[in-house]
């Protein structure tokens, strides 16, 4: 795991460039600079944090091309919404949240297709592409992984995977502290029994 | 070092080894004319500004309610008092358990005294407790200690029953219950006569039973396409029929509130229950739920927990909020309760709402610190002598 990920602070090229973005993007000054300040921002933000989300998001969805569009609409949304970021110290964390819930509505949507065409294809779908270059004692937790509900696979992958705090997770989740807890240890407490270490 | 905590690190490590450092693809920005101006959407609540003195008198006169151990159960509590210190206006005892969870305590609400003290029989942990409405009759549930911190192997079920005169408890297994919830189930509540569990299931749908304590499935209601249940249910105190579910969310549609007439026959959760709460309006806000919800006592208010996205003001130091919400249209009604006390749950409510038991953080003074305190308006009195390890709000019970 990168090291960036866990950083709370903001790496100072991007708190640069989002500071001069935000200077630009003050009423009266002209928008098309505004407007460029802000796609440097974003892309220097992107330049130094994108491999480590796209590594959380494969955690996530088990593809690398999901992983990537995930991250990209992260950064896509960050843009659109760049004049309403007041804290360039929090752009991180708001990323991470959008990768987060870009990655449930791609889990959303896998089940529906599923479900919607389970009966047309029996066959089960296609292992994610990381099952190939991983060992069996990896595949059998990732794929228990894959079975939990959405929120109790993001407390567990901000917790064990990128080894976030709880205030941290907390924020990245959009929950409660104590929600972090519940839902984790309800979340380890499942992982366990669906790989068989409870018995 | 826990097993499956190592063994889910290694694996996650394995995954995201996959993806070279460097390789990243080019970002693919939209356009400048497809970004959107800033957010200045009057419904956006600007919460420091607004809600800080409308909560103040908010918060008096509200009608809030309770979680699992919710009052009243057609007993209406006492209206909040100025005059009568606010450690007398909740329940006089609670059920906690210890860091160690073979151990369950009987504390006194207003001395913090231990009143009596359980134990989980053999090599048991307890893992949840509830309480009823009469504060004195607790369910707890217990299992092997599993490696993950969870229950391992069979869950078995325990009443307790307190009696504060002769200062016991008494701890009695409910022995048909262990064998008819499946091991998987996770989300329970117990109904304020404490007389039936809520029992949610199904990891790819939603699937909820109602049991007796003698272990008989009452009723039983699923959905295959709905999602899966998400927060732990909520039995509302008056009738003590009516039951709130939360469906999982997604980044488009987040979680719903659902009341659930337990009355009615088995067979379709949709049926059965009917939306009150929506969560759509929360993508406008820019805010999601940000703790479990509560239920007035009438069954005519929800109030649940908020919490802004990464999108603060400056200064903004990052809280829970509360919102309360017509049951009934689903309309948000006024919020609650800003920064005094960042509250994280609340355990337990007076019939107004205006007295309220919770767990608040106190991160300003100590970071990650939690404190169980009785609230009221701007007031917080902290309840003393709490057991360590009891901060998370399925170990303690009003």
């Amino acid at each position: 795991v990168e090291a960036d990920l866990s950083d709370t602070a903001p790496d100072s090229r991007a708190a640069i460039s989002w500071q001069a973005a935000a200077n630009a993007d003050s009423p009266g000054q002209d928008r098309t600079a505004a407007e460029h300040a802000a796609a440097a921002a974003v892309t220097t933000l992107y330049e130094i944090h994108a491999v480590g989300l796209i590594r959380l998001a494969m955690v996530m969805l088990g593809d690398r091309a999901s992983a990537e569009d995930a991250v990209q609409d992260a950064f896509c949304g960050l843009y659109r919404r760049y004049g309403s970021l007041a804290e360039p110290e929090r752009a991180l964390q708001y990323v991470r949240s959008s990768v987060l819930n870009g990655c449930r509505s791609e889990l959303r949507a896998r089940q529906r297709n599923i479900r919607r065409f389970a009966r047309a294809l029996p066959a089960a779908p296609a292992p994610p592409e990381y099952d190939v270059l991983l060992g069996e004692e990896h595949r059998e937790v990732l794929a228990a992984l894959r079975r939990l509900p959405g929120r109790q696979r993001e407390a567990l992958v901000l917790r064990f995977f990128l080894e976030l705090p709880e205030p941290e997770i907390a924020r990245s989740m959009g929950i409660s502290q104590g929600t972090v807890k519940s839902t984790t240890s309800r979340a380890l407490a499942a992982l366990a029994r669906l790989v068989g270490e409870d018995r | 070092m826990n097993m499956i905590e190592d063994r889910l690190r290694a694996a996650a490590q394995a995954a995201a080894d996959t993806i070279p450092a460097g390789s990243a693809p080019a970002l693919r920005l939209p356009q400048a004319a497809q970004r959107r101006a800033p957010d200045t959407s009057p419904q956006r609540p600007r919460w420091p500004r607004l809600v800080a003195p409308l909560a103040a008198a908010a918060a008096v006169t509200a009608v809030i309610a309770t979680s699992v151990a919710i009052a009243g159960g057609g007993h209406p509590q006492r209206p909040a008092s100025a005059s009568v210190p606010l450690l007398d206006q909740v329940p006089r005892y609670y059920l906690a358990l210890t860091k160690s969870q073979n151990t369950g305590v009987v504390r006194d609400t207003v001395t913090g005294a231990t009143v009596a003290s359980i134990h989980a029989p053999g090599s048991l942990r307890f893992y949840q407790v509830f309480a009823a409405a009469n504060d004195r009759t607790f369910v707890l549930i217990a299992g092997p200690q599993g490696r993950a911190g969870g229950p391992a192997g069979r869950l078995s079920f325990f009443v307790a029953r307190l009696n504060p005169a002769r200062r016991v408890v008494t701890l009695s297994l409910l022995p048909d219950l262990g064998p008819a919830i499946p091991r998987s189930a996770d989300m329970f509540a117990l109904s304020p006569d404490g007389a039936r569990l809520a029992v949610g299931l199904g990891v790819h749908s939603a699937q909820l039973r109602i049991y007796s304590l003698a272990g008989h499935v009452l009723k039983e209601w699923q959905e295959d396409h709905l999602g899966t249940l998400e927060y732990p249910f909520i039995w509302m105190s008056w009738g003590a029929s009516t039951l709130v579910y939360g469906l999982d969310g997604s980044a488009t549609n987040p979680t719903s509130f659902r009341t659930l007439n337990t009355n009615a026959a088995s067979g379709s959760l949709l049926r059965a229950s009917r939306l009150a709460v929506s969560g759509k309006h929360l993508l406008d806000l820019g805010f999601s739920w940000g703790s479990y919800p509560v239920a007035s006592g009438d069954g005519k208010t929800i109030v649940a927990g908020l919490m802004p996205g990464g999108n603060l003001p400056p200064g903004t130091v990052q809280t829970t909020e509360f919102a309360e919400y017509s049951a009934a249209t689903g309309k948000l009604i006024r919020y609650l309760w800003p920064t005094v006390h960042d509250t994280e749950s609340v355990l337990w409510s007076n019939f107004s709402g205006s007295v309220l038991v919770v767990l608040a953080p106190v991160h300003r003074y100590s970071p990650g610190a939690t404190r169980l305190g009785v609230l009221s308006g701007s007031r917080f009195v902290p309840i003393p002598h709490v057991p360590d390890g009891s901060w998370e709000n399925l170990r303690i019970a009003f």
